[in-house]
């Protein structure tokens, strides 16, 4: 339940607040209201799985008992390569932020304006008109994560992102169409789900199997987000964050070592690479390198002992 | 995705895009901590991955792909060729890894095997020549631990990558974290400990020197000063460079004063050391602008060279008194054997090049002449450096301190050329490869024997004009060449020299210098010579001067 900060009525996470002598703006990010307003399109697709898998409420009964467990172990992951945790784990102002600031050389500033035209909207489609990008992740309950991003999985802390995070049935690469310059990214048919309905979200994608197996977290876990390694096979619900995403915002990491990519054969990338992953073992493995960093924010952090593929 | 090899590695690939109508390679973004991107080139994205070194097309959803990967950050840079795109996002991840790697060891304390690797990498010279990123300098001096960072810096004792990079990048944080290392060495006069050479990297790197570190380094070499007999060759080059460094005084007077007070015979350990001591003057020698301790010399010499005239009219190296020739010795063999660079570049004052060049083989020579001591080989030696090197700073300068050679003086050049000669005899003569069109050590030889022939060359020079105010006449001009010819001419000087043709090189070098000064007269007198002698020359480009 959200309540507005001006008129302390409930509200859901619209642009402006409900109550018709407030109507205030609410300061929930976009992708969120977007996500608020349709809200229709998936209670008519949640009302319609339910008449489907049983008229007799039995189905209600399957949604109640999916909803408990999965409230109980949900939360959204994000996965990256061992170098990027890295950086992550310094202070958080260490990150890099703008590649413009360290290029001088090697640039060519002009070039075709109808090309520099649709580069343009090739930026707004990827990086939106704030310039400001939201993070992806997905709905995870506790499996491995999107390891096709990386090795390393980060769950994040749902109190502190759940106001800025809307979900998405399936993977972002699903709505794109077209070829340039006539892209679309066309998400009118895609179900939306905020904090509060991702429940219903993840019932309505795997409603039919949830209802026809055991009610485990690992089999549940599995059944909503499966990634072999290749980006485009991965099956997900889709987390967008609105920034920021810092240390603080971590509840967990899992490092895996078996999942590392592959280092080319540039010694000196390959050993960056390396060492970073070295480093994380040292930190996860043997508890030593940021104890007491990740202790103070109060991250628990693990490394996954079996190598996995 | 259709994964196909890296395009930097494979000509098909490479192929393919040169094919392209389309000149631009479009870098859409680029996460530089994990060192993947997209780039658009032809309507297609691709997508690629430093790290495992691969390159992939992407197809219409690669858009998707952008929103997905982590820590993208927008790039909009368009390249010409794909590897200028590959190359900038090299660096980019290169100078994430060393954000990270200094904000890590800077803050954390990390094991010393993994340290010692971390720092490693931060030596590769790729690594530590890409600057640090502005915005994270200023974090870094708020994050770490002084006791962390005097931790890397002795760690780093053997990285003079890294040493330098903190003195050049982190300079205040640096010196706060050597403060106690450089208190201790003052008051406890500990030098060549692990932490001296440390110091002087950062140092020698460091654009500025805080006051109070630049205080306290002055107060070291004052305390070096009263007590110089203690201290090792080693850290007296140390020393000398760090009074540079902190406005002290110039080097070579720091050093001069050392090699006069330095009675324990550590002279020539002193000169090995300046030898091991590489100094990188390369790419200002390339900007034409001279490396500081060949302008100190030069400016040493004209002192010198000076005080030789104003003294005894005529600066015959025999007439230089023992100390004189002791400090002048000191501070043009400390540049003779440490320079290590490529040939000095400068031009007469009609505009015309010359070239300046140390010679490895006076190394082993000047060695020799270190033990035996003897200070009037060694004398000769130093003025010749010392005389060129002031030369090429300031030509009309260093000329108009040399005044024409009374003829009375002519014997005793003469005696200094058979000493010379008797010189190389004992200790042997620098042999040049065949294929070297100016074997230029005859031109030491021969300067050394008839120094007037200096004087003989700067004369337009000074003058302004062919013979200027002070006329030469033809016959003695024809008479000392002459004078040469034949003594270059003497077979058994030949054969002990080990000279192939020592007259036409002599006059080669002769002519070449000649033709440069615009003396005309003298030019059409060594033809005459030469037309006598049957001898054919070739004239070369440039005039070169070896030391």
């Amino acid at each position: 339940m959200w309540l507005c900060e001006h008129c302390k009525k409930e509200i859901k996470p619209l642009a402006v607040c409900q109550n018709p002598k407030c109507q205030k703006p609410t300061g929930f990010p976009v992708n969120v209201q977007l996500a608020a307003e349709a809200a229709t399109a998936l209670f008519e697709a949640f009302t319609t799985l339910l008449q489907e898998i049983g008229n007799d409420g039995s189905a209600t009964a399957v949604f109640q008992e999916f909803s408990e467990l999965f409230s109980a172990h949900f939360r959204v992951s994000m996965n990256v390569q061992p170098e990027t945790l890295l950086s992550m784990l310094q202070d958080s102002r260490i990150r890099y932020t703008n590649l413009h600031d360290n290029l001088r050389a090697n640039m060519v500033l002009d070039y075709d304006p109808e090309l520099a035209a649709k580069r343009r909207g090739i930026d707004s489609l990827a990086f939106g008109s704030a310039g400001e990008k939201v993070t992806y992740g997905a709905v995870n309950l506790g499996n491995r994560g999107l390891v096709s991003y990386g090795s390393v999985c980060i769950f994040l802390r749902g109190d502190s992102i759940q106001l800025r995070t809307s979900f998405l049935e399936d993977n972002s690469f699903r709505y794109f169409s077209g070829k340039l310059p006539n892209i679309k990214f066309d998400l009118s048919a895609a179900l939306r789900a905020v904090w509060d309905t991702v429940n219903m979200l993840v019932f309505v994608k795997h409603g039919r199997d949830i209802n026809s197996g055991e009610m485990t977290v690992p089999r549940l876990a599995d059944l909503i987000l499966a990634s072999s390694g290749d980006k485009y096979s991965d099956r997900f619900i889709e987390a967008q964050i609105f920034p920021p995403i810092t240390m603080e915002h971590f509840q967990k990491v899992v490092y895996y070592p078996g999942l590392d990519r592959p280092r080319g054969a540039d010694r000196v990338l390959s050993e960056s690479a390396a060492l970073s992953a070295e480093l994380l073992d040292e930190a996860f493995h043997y508890k030593r390198l940021f104890a007491a960093k990740l202790g103070r924010v109060g991250i628990e952090f693990e490394r996954a002992e079996e190598d996995q593929e | 995705m259709t994964t196909t090899d890296d395009p930097l590695n494979n000509a098909g690939v490479n192929a393919d895009h040169n094919a392209s109508a389309e000149p631009d390679y479009f870098l859409i973004s680029f996460a530089p901590s994990s060192g993947t991107g997209f780039y658009d080139f032809q309507d297609q994205i691709y997508w690629f991955d430093l790290v495992r070194g691969t390159d992939s097309v992407c197809g219409p959803d690669g858009y998707a792909a952008i929103l997905q990967e982590q820590d993208q950050v927008e790039a909009r840079l368009v390249f010409a060729k794909l590897d200028e795109l590959k190359r900038v996002a090299r660096r980019e991840y290169l100078r994430d890894k060393k954000n990270t790697y200094f904000a890590l060891v800077l803050t954390a304390e990390v094991r010393s095997d993994l340290l010692r690797r971390i720092l490693r990498f931060l030596n590769e010279s790729e690594v530590s020549e890409i600057p640090l990123s502005d915005q994270i300098t200023p974090i870094l001096y708020e994050i770490a631990s002084r006791e962390l960072a005097e931790r890397v810096l002795y760690e780093a004792r053997d990285y003079t990558n890294v040493l330098k990079c903190f003195g050049r990048e982190l300079p205040s944080l640096t010196f706060e974290a050597l403060q106690p290392a450089l208190g201790q060495t003052i008051v406890e006069f500990r030098f060549g400990t692990e932490w001296w050479p440390i110091l002087t990297q950062v140092v020698s790197a460091a654009e500025r020197i805080p006051a109070r570190v630049a205080q306290s380094l002055r107060a070291l070499v004052s305390v070096a000063e009263a007590r110089w007999a203690e201290i090792g060759a080693r850290d007296m080059l140390a020393i000398t460079e760090l009074a540079g460094a902190v406005g002290y005084q110039p080097p070579w007077l720091v050093l001069r004063r050392a090699l006069v007070s330095n009675t324990s015979g550590e002279m020539t350990e002193l000169y090995q050391q300046a030898l091991a001591m590489n100094y990188d003057i390369t790419e200002s020698s390339r900007s034409r602008e001279y490396p500081a301790e060949i302008r100190d010399l030069g400016k040493a010499a004209l002192g010198e060279v000076s005080a030789w005239t104003s003294e005894w009219d005529w600066p015959f190296p025999w007439q230089i008194g023992l100390g004189d020739a002791a400090l002048l010795f000191g501070q043009s063999l400390k540049v003779a054997f440490s320079y290590r660079g490529p040939p000095l570049v400068g031009h007469l004052p009609n505009g015309l090049p010359f070239v300046l060049e140390f010679a490895d083989r006076k190394e082993s020579m000047l060695r020799e002449i270190l033990e035996t001591r003897n200070v009037q080989i060694a004398s000769i030696l130093a003025s010749r450096t010392a005389f060129w090197v002031a030369f090429l700073l300031d030509p009309r300068s260093t000329v108009s301190r040399f005044r024409p050679a009374r003829s009375g003086r002519y014997e005793s050049a003469r005696d200094v050329a058979r000493m010379t000669i008797e010189c190389y005899r004992r200790w042997g003569f620098p042999k040049h490869s065949d294929t070297e069109v100016l074997p230029t050590e005859s031109s030491i030889v021969w300067s050394v024997c008839f120094p007037d022939l200096i004087n003989f060359a700067a004369l337009p020079i000074e003058t302004g004009g062919e013979g200027g105010s002070i006329q030469w006449a033809t016959g003695e001009r024809e008479e000392t060449i002459v004078a040469i010819a034949s003594q270059a001419g003497n077979g058994d000087v030949n054969a002990s020299l080990g000279l192939r043709d020592p007259l036409s090189l002599l006059v080669n070098n002769l002519l070449s210098f000649r033709l440069y000064s615009g003396d005309t007269a003298t030019v059409a007198a060594i033809s005459r010579v030469l037309a006598a002698t049957r001898r054919p020359i070739e004239i070369t480009g440039l005039l070169r001067i070896v030391l």
